[in-house]
């Protein structure tokens, strides 16, 4: 193990805004050509950035690209949590988007996801993408709908969870289909 | 969908793989279309992926064969 511990400071100026923006992308595992990974621990020459974050950007199949799902502003989390024993542990992510409304587009989203794998990019409050999912362990979507009640939220809640360890996307999300 | 910019396409393009369009770059929208020089060049030094300079054509005896 050639990587060593770094130092965890304040933020000493740094903004730390909490919680999400509200607009973030998904994508269906069989629409990337070639999606990017971050390094492991034990990858050789992996550093301290490659393991926490992709700084390249994924491509695309021709025609494909993110699609954007809009989510209301203070109603939705991202949670990276650790899971396992001692000595076996690992991650789990759990997101959580309210999307408004009642419509066919909407209704065909819900049944498309409730149905496919894919990766989720959420952006966070200071405006850095989050992605969620990799190709061993995609993320499964339950999107369910609510009508609530005449003082509630009516819409999508979209829960997304997979395996694994949220890594920081710095290309962006993309919304342009590849050519 | 347009092209970049005549402009902005003089001294860059589009990543590999990738086409001109909408992109989301720390927290903000980017319509490559519409960007100005210097916004390409802001981007460009912010760490925006999506933009490649150009490459200058090679001199030599290959370039003026």
């Amino acid at each position: 193990m050639t990587l060593v511990l770094v130092d965890l400071l304040p933020p000493n100026g740094a903004e730390n805004p909490s919680g999400l923006a509200t607009m973030h992308g998904v994508a269906l595992l069989p629409d990337f050509l070639t999606l990017q990974a971050a390094d492991d621990l034990a990858t050789v020459g992996a550093t301290k950035d490659t393991i926490g974050s992709i700084s390249a950007a994924h491509v695309f199949n021709t025609g494909k690209c993110m699609t954007k799902i809009y989510g209301t502003e203070n109603m939705g989390d991202v949670t990276d949590a650790v899971v396992g024993s001692p000595d076996s542990q690992g991650g789990k992510i759990t997101v959580t988007l309210m999307c408004p409304g009642l419509t066919s587009d909407r209704q065909f989203m819900k049944r498309m996801l409730n149905s496919a794998v894919g990766i989720l990019f959420t952006t966070q409050a200071d405006g850095q993408v989050l992605q969620h999912g990799s190709e061993l362990f995609p993320c499964h979507f339950k999107v369910s709908w609510k009508s609530d009640k005449n003082e509630g939220y009516r819409g999508y809640t979209i829960e997304a969870s997979c395996y694994g360890n949220s890594v920081i996307y710095t290309p962006g999300l993309n919304f342009t289909p590849a050519a | 969908m347009n092209g970049l910019k005549k402009e902005v396409a003089e001294k860059y393009q589009v990543l590999a793989g990738h086409a001109v369009g909408e992109y989301h770059f720390k927290g903000r929208a980017i319509h490559l279309d519409r960007i100005s020089v210097d916004e390409a060049d802001k981007l460009v030094k912010q760490g925006f992926h999506y933009l490649v300079p150009v490459e200058a054509p090679k001199k030599g005896k290959a370039a003026e064969a």
